[in-house]
């Protein structure tokens, strides 16, 4: 069969189930395809075709996705295979462990390809932080995929992968997928194992998917959720048949426009794009009003804080001793560690480690970390304000503006910041976000709309973004490549 | 100049758990290097930690024993700093709001009771062990002890003296040992002491400069230091010196402590909560089962064997040092109820066995109701205290009762009066010497009766009921 | 030199990175910058007086794990990505006085 690499997942198992196809040809396809086409988008960081095509061919009797390709973000662990965060000091490692959500892949029947490029340990917005390379966006080649899952949204973008996993921690999934025309779902905090998650920030961080339309990232997300014991962070609530959600009936559903979104920064091609997204939501019957989310303004600072300083403790691990990289000839273990991580950390790794340590060092800790905790619980607060009101879901853009060129904001580190502005709340409050396509700009850059949910409401996001997909056709669009 | 020494100490126990505090790698001592590790305390990327309920509860038993006040939530911070044994480059454990705190233990000091406050109790995990390797410009690191649950009490600067600070080592030990919280053995690295030490003037209420004081492998370890620090710092003190505050590492060999010389870097541990732990709610109900499960703890069990059995004060004092020992010791009253002669024989010859041979009572193999049984066969007369004796080892040795070792050895005493009067008869009949000082009144003339019976018997009669048969005998024959 | 390459410095040793002279320039002016914009938080220290810190976004659960012995990785395993090893141990340089 053609051109199978375009496929979705459920159109794919479709076509297994009925025997049409077998793994190994979806494998192989799918190889081809990025063969051609990864030399332009540099999504990957490692490929292997026989491997994968090994896999494909000793596959469980059953299983919710047997025989679908899923690429995997290089910061979650796969035993035996090199996982390194595109970071130089995690070089050969190779962890003798899986992921639970790797786990849960294999055992649906799931075939592990690839490994998608990242910002180095997911820090960044552009993946231009990757110690490989960057990856670019597939719309066009000039400018960046979003950050930090970068190699993941443009490897399901480019067809080069059917769908992938991310980790979210500030906007990780959803604004690469906004920025390259994909749907990706930051679930609830707790809502995924992050056992095997090489941890950024451990108590903002969430793995989620990332896929061509609404559908697949329900399934997929049916597949990794759960309580695990091995995590004592994730939460013991059953998981619901996420596509039985996708019933296109959301008339008189609630949908909440926070003021505080609409504000200056915001690319005028966005605004509209979400301006009418709104308008479709109305025609299929939602109550569209606004909301208030007074407390978003110390969203990107209070992030800023404890971000950082979880990830400068996390961090602190990459000292030369057990795994990963170690500087050569040390002559005592102070310089081991210094120069370790001196030299196989990046700059923007650095940079964190440095401010996240600098903002939990004797003297500070009051003013920066204790000050943002508190006010982290008063922007948890007004989510949960809205959601109480009965509102069903929130509405904004997902990024302000959309792919930047390739270095626009390389240099000055508090404007790539700023591009999460919209999307790091939700981390903060803990509770989940989908992005998807709700459009293009005139030089055709994809738009994402991003749709928040109450605790655990995963399942409405998802009836509310297959409602607007199924009356629109951006996510049908692909980048000529 | 006359000084008061004002001491702190810090001791971690081991939590006696059979695998590590958030993985399920086991406790047990020893195993070749690496052998009892797993990515979870190796702190490989992407893992996670899990507590372990069990170590949280004898935390929780231990707090309780020590009257500390039990946190409504349980939180763990990190405190973050770099050193080779430490896999993470960060310790799991507890910061501003302890599991515990407000506790205190009793001492006797100067035969007066006094109270060492205890500041507060709380849980981390182990880091490794580092060899330095002789010779050579490196080292080498075993993880085998890493993430072994710990428990750090810390007292108040309450302790006046190395003596006390001995009774206070020694008691905790002992509650902590009657708990079953920690095996507290020194020698395996399950309990570790850190003193803190200064000097002030007496009468003085202000603090002086304090030395830390570490590597102390004793308790007498600790209080040979604290010795050794008072005379160091008094020393400097009436030279007109200043105390430097410093870690100071005790050298059992040569008995003294030496600096660590380090430029210490400043600490800043930048502790802030754990995000891999969610708090633990720990509610009243958890504590309060603890609390109904606590053992009579030493003291009160001093108290019940003096008051309720009467036991004189040293044999209770002697008794309840080892929860084993006072164990043991009701065990057998409740098949024979005479407390002090139990005592007597426990602190006697069965104490005399274990001493000899550098055992526990758990490791004899005589049980409480055996040696209830032996007792019981001194008083129907069976045996002599004196066979007695000489049954208790084996006994000990091979768990027999007192009775089949009785009948193989054929140590019966005879209590037959009947057989006793014919032993008598001969006696009397062939010492009549001896029976007519005896008949002028000489009374001691009686003993060699007595005697010369238990020759003939040899020494399987009851010596008291010779006596009586004997008096019996020659009383017919005034 | 700034007072705030002396802390960056400071901080650089704390989580023992080795840091160029330029890197600690560019850091020191970058961070002026973040922490400017930081401290907006500050300016306004009113607003969360009275919230309670949040360290996670869900309240405790008790998730224990019950003490089972459940066995431990191989040495093989346990060293196989280890820089230096010598028989069953990790080898490091020495440790030296700081």
């Amino acid at each position: 069969m053609e051109n199978l690499y375009s496929f979705t997942a459920c159109e794919l198992l479709d076509l297994l189930d009925r025997k049409s196809v077998r793994p190994e040809e979806i494998i192989d396809s799918i190889y081809s395809r990025s063969q051609s086409v990864d030399a332009k988008i540099k999504g990957y960081i490692r490929l292997d075709r026989d491997a994968a095509i090994g896999r494909a061919s000793r596959l469980p009797a059953s299983g919710r996705l047997r025989g679908v390709p899923v690429a995997i973000k290089d910061n979650i662990c796969i035993e035996g295979e090199l996982t390194t965060c595109a970071s130089r000091i995690l070089d050969g490692f190779k962890p003798p462990y899986d992921a639970t959500v790797i786990d849960k892949l294999k055992s649906e029947g799931a075939v592990i390809f690839g490994r998608a490029n990242m910002d180095e340990f997911a820090f960044g917005s552009s993946c231009e932080n990757s110690a490989y390379f960057p990856t670019l966006n597939p719309w066009d080649v000039s400018r960046i995929p979003g950050g930090s899952s970068g190699g993941s949204a443009a490897v399901v973008a480019a067809d080069e992968a059917i769908v992938a996993l991310g980790s979210d921690t500030g906007g990780s999934i959803r604004q690469p997928a906004a920025l390259c025309g994909v749907v990706g779902m930051k679930p609830t905090y707790g809502r995924v194992s992050r056992y095997g998650l090489i941890a950024f920030a451990s108590s903002l961080d969430q793995i989620g998917p990332l896929a061509k339309d609404v559908r697949d990232a329900a399934l997929m997300l049916g597949v990794i959720a759960g309580y695990d014991p091995k995590d004592s962070t994730s939460v013991n609530v059953p998981v619901p048949d996420y596509v039985s959600f996708l019933d296109g009936n959301i008339k008189g559903a609630k949908i909440g426009i926070p003021t505080e979104y609409f504000v200056g920064g915001l690319d005028s091609e966005v605004d509209s794009a979400i301006k009418q997204a709104i308008e479709v939501f109305k025609g299929k019957g939602a109550r569209v009003s606004e909301v208030s989310l007074p407390h978003t303004e110390y969203a990107v600072s209070v992030y800023y804080i404890l971000a950082t300083a979880e990830a400068s403790s996390n961090l602190a691990r990459f000292d030369g001793v057990q795994y990963g990289y170690r500087c050569k000839d040390p002559v005592n273990v102070l310089d081991m560690y210094e120069r370790t991580r001196g030299e196989g950390f990046g700059a923007e790794a650095k940079r964190r480690i440095i401010l996240g340590t600098y903002v939990l060092s004797s003297g500070y800790y009051d003013a920066y970390y204790l000050k943002a905790q508190k006010v982290r619980r008063l922007i948890k607060e007004d989510f949960e304000k809205v959601f109480n009101a009965g509102f069903d879901c929130i509405l904004t853009p997902t990024s302000p503006t959309p792919a930047f060129k390739l270095g626009e904001r390389a240099a000055d580190p508090l404007s790539m910041y700023l591009s999460d502005i919209f999307t790091i709340s939700v981390n903060l409050a803990g509770v989940p976000a989908l992005s998807l396509p709700c459009g293009f700009t005139g030089s055709g850059l994809p738009i994402g709309m991003q749709l928040i949910g109450g605790f655990f409401e995963e399942g409405k996001l998802f009836r509310m973004a297959h409602a607007y997909e199924s009356s629109t056709d951006w996510h049908k669009r692909s980048p000529q490549l | 100049m006359d000084y008061e020494p004002v001491i702190g100490l810090e001791v971690h126990v081991q939590l006696k758990t059979s695998s590590k505090m958030f993985c399920g790698c086991t406790t047990e001592f020893g195993g070749s290097p690496n052998s009892h590790t797993c990515p979870v305390c190796l702190g490989f990327p992407g893992v996670l930690p899990v507590l372990n309920k069990k170590a949280l509860l004898l935390a929780v038993r231990a707090a309780l024993a020590v009257g500390c006040r039990i946190s409504g939530e349980v939180k763990f911070h990190r405190k973050n700093y770099f050193y080779p044994d430490l896999p993470k480059d960060y310790q799991i454990s507890q910061y501003d709001e302890p599991l515990s705190e407000n506790g205190k233990i009793e001492i006797m000091s100067g035969g007066t009771a006094k109270t060492i406050r205890v500041k507060r109790v709380h849980m981390e995990e182990d880091a490794g062990k580092l060899i330095h390797e002789e010779g050579e410009n490196s080292s080498l690191v075993d993880f085998n002890r890493s993430g072994m649950p710990l428990l750090e009490i810390v007292s108040e600067p309450d302790i006046n003296s190395p003596d006390e600070a001995y009774q206070y080592l020694t008691n905790l030990k002992l509650l902590l040992k009657y708990l079953d919280v920690s095996d507290c053995d020194m020698e395996k690295g399950s309990l570790r002491c850190d003193a803190n030490i200064s000097l002030r003037p007496k009468g003085d209420k202000g603090l002086g400069t304090k030395a830390e004081v570490k590597n102390m492998n004793s308790f007498k370890g600790v209080k040979a230091a604290l010795e050794f620090e008072i005379g160091r710092q008094s020393g400097l003190l009436d030279s007109g010196e200043r105390i430097v505050q410093e870690t100071r590492l005790w050298d059992p060999e040569k008995n003294i402590t030496i600096s660590m010389r380090s430029k210490e870097e400043a600490h800043d541990y930048r502790y802030f909560p754990e995000p891999d732990l969610v708090p633990f709610a720990l509610d009243g109900n958890v504590a309060k089962a603890q609390k109904a499960s606590l053992p009579e703890l030493p003291k009160a069990r001093k108290e019940r064997f003096m008051n309720l059995l009467g036991l004189p004060d040293y044999d209770a004092e002697v008794l309840t040092q080892e929860k084993e020992n006072a164990d043991y010791f009701e065990e057998c009253l409740k098949n024979y109820d005479k407390p002090k002669t139990v005592s007597n024989w426990m602190m006697g010859d069965i104490s005399a066995y274990l001493n000899s041979r550098a055992m526990s009572i758990t490791a004899i193999k005589m049980k409480p109701a055996s040696l209830a049984g032996l007792l019981k066969e001194i008083d129907s007369g069976k045996i002599s205290g004196k066979m007695a004796k000489e049954i208790i080892p084996e006994m000990c040795d091979t768990g027999k009762e007192a009775s089949v070792i009785i009948s193989e050895k054929g140590l019966s005493q005879i209590s037959d009066v009947s057989e006793l009067e014919k032993f008598a008869d001969e006696a009397i009949a062939e010492n009549s010497k001896t029976v007519e000082d005896f008949m002028k009144g000489k009374d001691s003339a009686l003993m060699f009766l007595v005697g010369q019976v238990m020759k003939k018997t040899r020494g399987k009669a009851n010596p008291a009921m010779v006596n009586e048969v004997l008096r019996k005998r020659l009383a017919g024959k005034k | 030199m700034s007072i705030k390459e002396d802390k960056i410095k400071y901080v650089a040793r704390l989580a023992r990175l080795k840091l160029t002279d330029e890197e600690v320039a560019l850091f020191a002016r970058q961070l002026d910058g973040i922490l400017g914009y930081v401290d907006k938080l500050n300016e306004r220290l009113d607003v969360a007086k009275d919230a309670v810190p949040m360290s996670h976004p869900h309240a405790a659960s008790n998730p224990f794990r019950e003490d089972e012995v459940r066995g431990s990785a191989s040495s093989e395993t346990v060293l196989a990505n280890a820089p230096q090893k010598k028989g069953d141990f990790f080898k490091v340089p020495r440790i030296i006085e700081e």
